[in-house]
């Protein structure tokens, strides 16, 4: 029993010489949301946005900045990342990352080197969101103050998760999804812009920002980013990025509108449920992608007078949204095949996993073949509700004008 | 003279005054003890002993006018100025309990000190001893430590007549069996072993008298002197043997085959074998249509009580990542102010909470209120205010102690408690890793465990399908016509018990 104990007694007192290794209280962690990267002569300038917990959850009506923004510089991103604890007080905490930027000028000389390190460090988990400052330094959006969330970087992720679901023309791109886009098979990647808008852009980072009613410098999320292998190599814009989240299944909610009887004002309408096909075959030796595309719509406004209840009426509408969908696809694959080259639609993807036999015979030249790629969309949509008033506003007004008359 | 060994065979003599001598200086010349010298009708000494205070004396006093009777008639009858034999006494004494014949000294004194009046004629060598006890007791009450809102109220008290009149009350059977025993060398205390004949496995019931019997120890004063005796295994925490004061789970417990001791002065009633789940379940989820649900809170309660300190240290200073990002900015934010490591802040409010809990238990009832107040207010409040603990902490710590309450066995809430302190410790050194070593080293000595040859945690391990109808839940009495049988002898492991003696081997060969 002696000798047990002490054995027993010797192993609990190694436990405690190993002293308690990687453990960190949360007061001696930088917790940070967002980092922005930008290169300026071989030299990465890293930004990392951590958040000051106490000023977070005040309670006081006085303001303080809820966050603050530590940078240095580095020749690789770990060295910079390191060097900020040169100007804090705590360790670079990067697990809750929310956020990376990006800046345009980086994106287009590649960055390879960027992800590399994303996905080797062990800290970081991959369920952050990758953007590309547009016309901005990367540290600038990082530094934009918001007034309604209170971490600018948890404010951007807020607001692409968001303009996804509702908007359409953005999509929110994880590291994982970012670099299985860019390294598959067949398949390129894209990233969502973002910008910073406002009159001050010069005050965005101080408290007179918050205090403006309006004007107040903010981000705003810009369409996306084509980027070949690495490398940014050019932008779509709206109505494209639109229908480049159509064809990858993206969209789950947005809004256009369309031409109204001949005239020129407008119909609007809600997409409430997309659902896209791509299938990939080969006919005559020829590769073919057939894009099928199903929606279900609302009609939200109308501004011409037109009466719904009519169901040759809806069809019409119906038509029309069908024609202008394929037309805006149609003309983004065209410009994406001529301009950009670079096969973000992931068509390569799908006959390698449809056609492996002939993939296999292409893979090497697919990008040459992208460019020619006979590619048929067709599409079909529903009008399921035209919201809570049938007869249009305007109609009933005409009737009114028609009967004084 | 004076001698604690039972090995006191002195015999009585046939001459009264030399008796009375021994006796006398036997029990010291006590002041309680009274000895009336008389004469009786046949013109012969004799002598009656008792304690004062133990003996109803109405009773002796009715006894001595039967014998007076008695003697008359039979002095009447026969001519012979003899005395009748004291079995022939035995035999015609209007009395309701059996007279004992005593001729040994040892046998007097212990008839003499559980309340026996002790008669002796002058020129026998024997004497008689008439049971006249009464013994001070206090009424059934509503039980204290193990409440329920629907369901008997009454609780056992110190007087082991009253529990066994309880059972009884219960098991209206002829199988219900009674045996008892008296354990200690110098307070000799009445031990009851009872057990439903056909119910209860034979050799469950063996091995308990067998250890009951081999049992040395001066006094025994409660329950625990002999679950500590009896339990099959001193190394652990955890409670092999259940203790109740409530009848009804004593009467339940005997229907499941398990087997009660009662002992004398004591309202806790001892309950064998008892296993792991046995001191989560409680005697109200039979009483409530609730099916367990209720049961499974208290599982889930037992896994928060034990887990929820350690698993907080664990996640705010080593996995930081697996806290949603604005709980830990919160949190965070309450740590700044906070100057000492978590698990020293853990540490501290643990044993303030374990402070307050023994110094309730200890306080008179009057003032007790104004401790909790005084622990709940101005430690936790203060506490956090003057930044010596973060509020996270002290809820986590509140979280604890709310879940330990709900367990209705105090007797887990010991390992529970001691456990929680070497799981906070792992937690600190190690992170989740450190909680998980243990939580494995905890489960591997809950499974080596054994409650009277019974595995202790079955019936999870080995799992028996058909005793889950009451495990985890309670399945509705309509699906209960065959009881479970986790006491029965299925489990037990033939390799391991046939016999009291491969028991013991058993035990000596396993290293523990």
């Amino acid at each position: 029993m002696m000798k047990y104990s002490k054995i027993i007694i010797s192993f609990a007192m190694l436990l405690y010489i190993t002293g308690c290794w990687s453990r960190h209280e949360l007061n001696e962690l930088n917790i940070t949301l967002g980092l922005a990267i930008d290169k300026l002569n071989g030299r990465y300038y890293v930004s990392a946005q951590v958040v000051v917990p106490d000023a977070l959850v005040a309670k006081k009506s006085d303001f303080h900045l809820p966050a603050t923004t530590v940078e240095a510089s580095g020749a690789t991103l770990q060295e910079a990342i390191k060097r900020i604890t040169t100007t804090t007080s705590r360790r670079i905490y990067l697990a809750h990352l929310r956020t990376v930027i990006i800046s345009e000028e980086l994106a287009k000389s590649g960055i390879r080197d960027i992800l590399d390190f994303f996905s080797r460090n062990n800290q970081i988990r991959p369920d952050f969101y990758i953007v590309i400052a547009k016309d901005v330094s990367a540290q600038q959006v990082l530094s934009v103050i918001p007034r309604i969330e209170k971490v600018p970087s948890q404010r951007l992720y807020r607001t692409l998760q968001n303009s996804e679901k509702e908007w359409g023309p953005t999509t929110g791109v994880y590291l994982d999804k970012l670099i299985l886009g860019m390294t598959n098979q067949g398949s390129e990647a894209v990233l969502t812009g973002v910008t910073v808008i406002g009159n001050d852009a010069s005050s965005a980072g101080s408290k007179s920002n918050v205090e403006r009613m309006e004007g107040a410098a903010a981000i705003q999320l810009r369409n996306l980013a084509v980027f070949k292998k690495d490398r940014l190599v050019g932008w779509l814009n709206e109505d494209q990025s639109k229908a480049y989240n159509y064809i990858m299944n993206n969209i789950q909610k947005t809004s256009g509108h369309l031409p109204c009887l001949n005239s020129d004002r407008l119909i609007g309408i809600d997409i409430m449920k997309s659902n896209t096909h791509v299938r990939a075959f080969v006919k005559n030796k020829r590769p073919i992608i057939h894009i099928q595309v199903n929606f279900f719509a609302n009609v939200s406004e109308v501004q011409c007078p037109m009466n719904l209840n009519q169901e040759t009426q809806l069809k019409q509408i119906e038509g029309e949204a069908e024609k202008k969908l394929k037309e805006i696809i149609v003309d983004t694959i065209d410009e994406v095949q001529k301009k950009y080259r670079t096969d973000i639609f992931r068509f390569g993807h799908k006959f390698h996993q449809s056609v492996p036999t002939y993939w296999i015979s292409v893979k090497d030249h697919w990008n040459r073949v992208f460019e020619t790629l006979q590619v048929e969309v067709s599409v079909d949509g529903k009008i399921v509700n035209t919201g809570s008033d049938r007869n249009s506003v305007i109609n009933k007004l005409e009737q009114k004008e028609e009967s004084a008359e | 003279m004076l001698s604690f060994e039972e090995t006191n065979h002195d015999k009585l003599t046939a001459d009264l005054s030399t008796n009375v001598q021994q006796i006398k200086a036997h029990l010291g010349n006590s002041s309680d003890v009274t000895i009336r010298e008389f004469t009786v009708p046949i013109n012969r000494g004799a002598v009656i002993v008792y304690l004062n205070n133990l003996v109803n004396k109405e009773l002796v006093h009715s006894i001595m006018k039967s014998i007076f009777e008695l003697l008359k008639t039979y002095s009447e009858k026969n001519t012979k100025i003899n005395i009748p034999s004291l079995s022939y006494i035995c035999k015609n004494l209007l009395v309701v309990s059996e007279p004992i014949i005593i001729s040994e000294l040892s046998e007097l004194h212990n008839a003499i000190l559980s309340g026996h009046t002790f008669l002796h004629f002058d020129g026998m060598a024997e004497g008689l001893a008439i049971d006249t006890a009464k013994i001070e007791k206090r009424n059934v009450t509503v039980p204290v430590s193990q409440n329920v809102i629907r369901g008997p109220q009454e609780a056992f008290t110190e007087s082991s007549e009253t529990n066994l009149s309880l059972i009884r009350k219960k098991i209206k059977n002829q199988n219900l069996w009674c045996e008892s025993k008296f354990i200690g060398d110098i307070s000799k205390t009445k031990i009851e072993v009872m057990f439903i004949k056909g119910i209860a496995d034979e050799k469950i019931i063996h091995s308990i008298l067998k250890r009951l019997d081999s049992i040395k120890i001066e006094g025994v004063f409660e329950g625990n002197y002999i679950e500590e005796l009896i339990q099959d295994n001193n190394n652990t925490l955890f409670p092999t043997v259940y203790n109740t004061e409530r009848p009804d789970v004593v009467a339940a417990a005997l229907l499941e085959g398990r087997v009660s001791i009662i002992v004398d002065g004591t309202p806790f009633v001892l309950l064998a074998p008892a296993l792991f789940t046995t001191f989560i379940q409680s005697a109200e989820d039979y009483y409530h249509k609730d099916y367990g649900f209720t049961r499974l809170l208290r599982f889930f309660a037992f896994f928060i009580t034990l887990l929820s300190p350690s698993i907080f240290i664990s996640l705010v200073t080593y996995h930081q990542e697996m806290l949603p990002t604005p709980l830990l900015i919160n949190l965070a934010s309450q740590r700044e102010s906070t100057p000492f490591p978590a698990y020293i802040e853990a540490l501290f409010l643990e044993t303030v909470f374990e402070l307050l809990r023994e110094a309730s238990i200890r306080m008179p009832k009057a003032i007790g209120s104004p401790i909790s107040i005084v622990g709940a207010l101005i430690l936790g409040q203060s506490a956090v205010e003057a930044g010596l603990v973060s509020t996270g902490m002290v809820i986590v710590v509140a979280l604890t102690a709310i879940s330990g309450f709900t367990l209705p066995s105090v007797e887990i809430g010991i390992p529970i408690r001691i456990l929680r302190f070497i799981f906070m410790g792992a937690a600190a050194v190690f992170g989740f890793f450190g909680v998980m070593a243990m939580i494995i080293v905890t489960i591997l000595h809950l499974c080596h465990l054994e409650s009277f040859g019974i595995p202790y945690m079955s019936p999870f391990a080995p799992f028996k399908l058909k005793s889950q109808k009451d495990n985890l839940i309670r399945m509705p009495w309509w699906r209960m016509h065959y009881k479970p049988d986790s006491y029965r002898r299925q489990y037990i492991t033939e390799k391991k018990i046939n016999t009291e003696e491969e028991y013991i081997k058993h035990r000596k060969e396993s290293p523990s």
